[in-house]
């Protein structure tokens, strides 16, 4: 019989590197994708690489809000990232369907321009806050009072 | 202590209005879920939906966040219980039903395949050389150009070119065309007028007519027409940007007269000037452009339209998308009842030529139709006539069908329907040369 137990603090300290990891991946490839958009299997794999580090940034927020003590000092600043985060997270999510949306019905001008600004600053708002808030969490894993591990 | 307290205060104030910002989503959640869900004609909702089904995967990300937010935002103890397991309930089935037109896509996948199988036979992929595969999209989806946009590709464009002036109606068509520095490309200059949606009256080429398209097969060396056509002015008003030097009192003959106009140019002064390839043309058009597409693919060579357009081009393929088959009902109905003089029992041929399907004869060429399922507006019955008509006269015809995608479901181009149809068509388009 497998007798597998538990634990939270391995289980956010894995996170947080595969999150550290798969931002700063998605970081490169996204600026590889912004200067050469081409059709290339190389970007099929960056959709995927940045659409699950979404999904494991949102993961580390559900684990964090379970597992922060927020009485601490740090706890709670963490706490605090992680509303900045999902708030900014949303706010760039607008800004990518909006950007989307534009460069979908303008050839040409300023509208255009903007679709193509809000596009690249929502993708880095997340990519970019979500590598911070990852860092923040793993280089924190081990202070004492800051978790609810036991 | 003041300031303290002043902080504490302004932290309660900032929950309270992210709290009801929240709330307010998933209150416009649920208008949007049932949008979705349920087809209900009414002006508003009705054009609603024909956007909502294009953006649900980021409206899925924002009810998932937002549901994440609030469950972070319940701060009293005994509220907690209750409170928080109908927020995941909401949030969750909010983020599922938008999440289903992504989750269908496969099943999108499964149907164009089928019909490519049927269409070409199994192996109709090795027909396809690697050197113009390279261009083509590798996969039917992808992340990438579903949430951060699918790019303008490099190509030449020239707008607002006259090409008809009556004294009444002027009309102007864009060209978009491969840069001249790029050496063979699956295109291979060959021709493609597209014909804008609009419900006869109103619409516009280019910004009403998925102009990112049009760039993306021009720089796979596709020679694309975006042209104008003339619009019924029936004094009604919409939101869809329509230009008033098109309006007028103008009938289905003319708009394909003034078509055939433009192939008798396209033969004697643009092919030279965009070295367009005129044994090689197709015609693409959405909604009522799909319904002319289909009269003007498909009655090239019948009499009924004898004269209209140019003899020097070969039409290799036709493209219409979310296409109105029959003119009965379409234009029995007012205002569009002025598009055909008389009505179907004192001017049968009309209402007969003026439908599509019932031009289908065995030297036609091959058609490719997208067709959403959630499509109220022009539903399935109309594809599947055209293609049941096409298929008797031993023509290939392929119907890709979309399970939620509503009327107008593919001017976004990275949305989940839209990127499955362009790696079906720009495969269509090569084959089909």
């Amino acid at each position: 019989m497998l007798d597998y137990n538990f634990n939270p603090k391995k289980v956010l300290q894995s996170l947080s590197k595969i999150a550290i990891f798969l931002n700063v991946l998605s970081c490169a490839l996204g600026i590889l994708y912004f200067v050469i958009s081409v059709n290339s299997l190389i970007y099929d794999i960056f959709g995927y690489i940045f659409f699950i580090s979404w999904l494991v940034n949102i993961f580390i927020i559900c684990m964090d809000n379970k597992y922060l003590n927020k009485s601490s000092k740090l706890g709670k600043k963490i706490n605090r990232l992680t509303y900045y985060y999902l708030s900014s997270f949303i706010g760039s999510i607008l800004l990518l369907a909006f950007g989307n949306i534009l460069t979908s019905f303008f050839l040409k001008g300023f509208l255009l321009i903007l679709g193509r600004l809000m596009i690249i600053f929502g993708f880095y708002i997340i990519t970019l806050f979500g590598l911070h808030f990852s860092l923040s969490t793993f280089l924190n894993i081990d202070d004492r009072g800051v978790w609810n591990f036991e | 202590m003041i300031e303290v307290f002043g902080i504490l205060n302004k932290i309660k104030y900032l929950k309270h209005s992210i709290r009801l910002l929240c709330a307010l989503t998933f209150i416009v959640g649920i208008f949007f879920a049932i949008v979705l869900l349920f087809p209900i004609r009414s002006g508003l909702i009705t054009s609603l939906s024909y956007f909502i089904t294009e953006i649900t995967g980021w409206l899925m990300l924002i009810y998932f966040l937002t549901t994440i937010l609030l469950l972070k935002l319940i701060t009293k103890k005994r509220q907690k219980n209750w409170l928080s397991k109908t927020i995941i309930v909401f949030g969750l089935i909010l983020t599922s039903i938008n999440a289903l037109p992504l989750i269908s896509t496969p099943f999108s996948i499964q149907n164009a395949e089928n019909e490519f199988n049927i269409a070409y036979g199994p192996g109709w992929r090795s027909q396809i050389p690697s050197s113009a595969k390279s261009h083509f999209l590798p996969n039917q989806f992808n992340f990438y150009n579903y949430f951060i946009g699918f790019p303008h590709r490099e190509c030449n464009v020239e707008t607002d070119i006259k090409y008809y002036d009556d004294g009444e109606i002027k009309l102007y068509f864009d060209v978009y065309y491969p840069k001249t520095s790029i050496g063979q490309l699956p295109g291979n200059y060959s021709v493609i007028i597209k014909l804008h949606p609009g419900s006869w009256q109103y619409g516009d080429k280019s910004i009403g007519n998925v102009l990112v398209l049009s760039k993306y097969l021009a720089a796979q060396g596709y020679v694309v027409f975006d042209i104008q056509y003339g619009l019924l002015d029936a004094g009604g008003s919409s939101f869809i940007p329509t230009p008033d030097y098109v309006k007028g009192n103008v009938t289905l003959h003319d708009m394909i007269s003034q078509i055939g106009n433009f192939t008798k140019q396209l033969e004697t002064t643009y092919s030279n000037v965009y070295n367009a390839n005129l044994e090689s043309v197709f015609i693409m058009g959405s909604s009522a452009g799909g319904h002319l597409t289909g009269v003007v693919g498909l009655g090239y060579n019948d009499p009924y339209f004898a004269g209209n357009f140019s003899s020097a081009l070969t039409v290799k393929g036709i493209v219409p998308i979310y296409a109105p088959n029959f003119a009965d009902p379409y234009f029995t109905r007012d205002p569009l009842t002025k598009l055909i003089p008389g009505d179907p029992t004192t001017n049968p041929l009309a209402y007969e030529k003026f439908t599509p399907s019932n031009l289908a004869d065995p030297n036609d060429p091959p058609a490719l139709l997208y067709q959403g399922l959630r499509d109220d507006l022009v539903p399935l019955i109309n594809a599947e006539t055209i293609k049941a008509s096409l298929n008797e006269n031993g023509v290939n015809c392929m119907v890709l069908t979309f399970p939620f995608a509503a009327h107008a479901s593919d001017l976004i181009v990275g949305n989940s329907f839209s990127q499955v149809w362009v790696y079906y068509l720009e495969r269509f388009l090569f084959l089909s040369q």
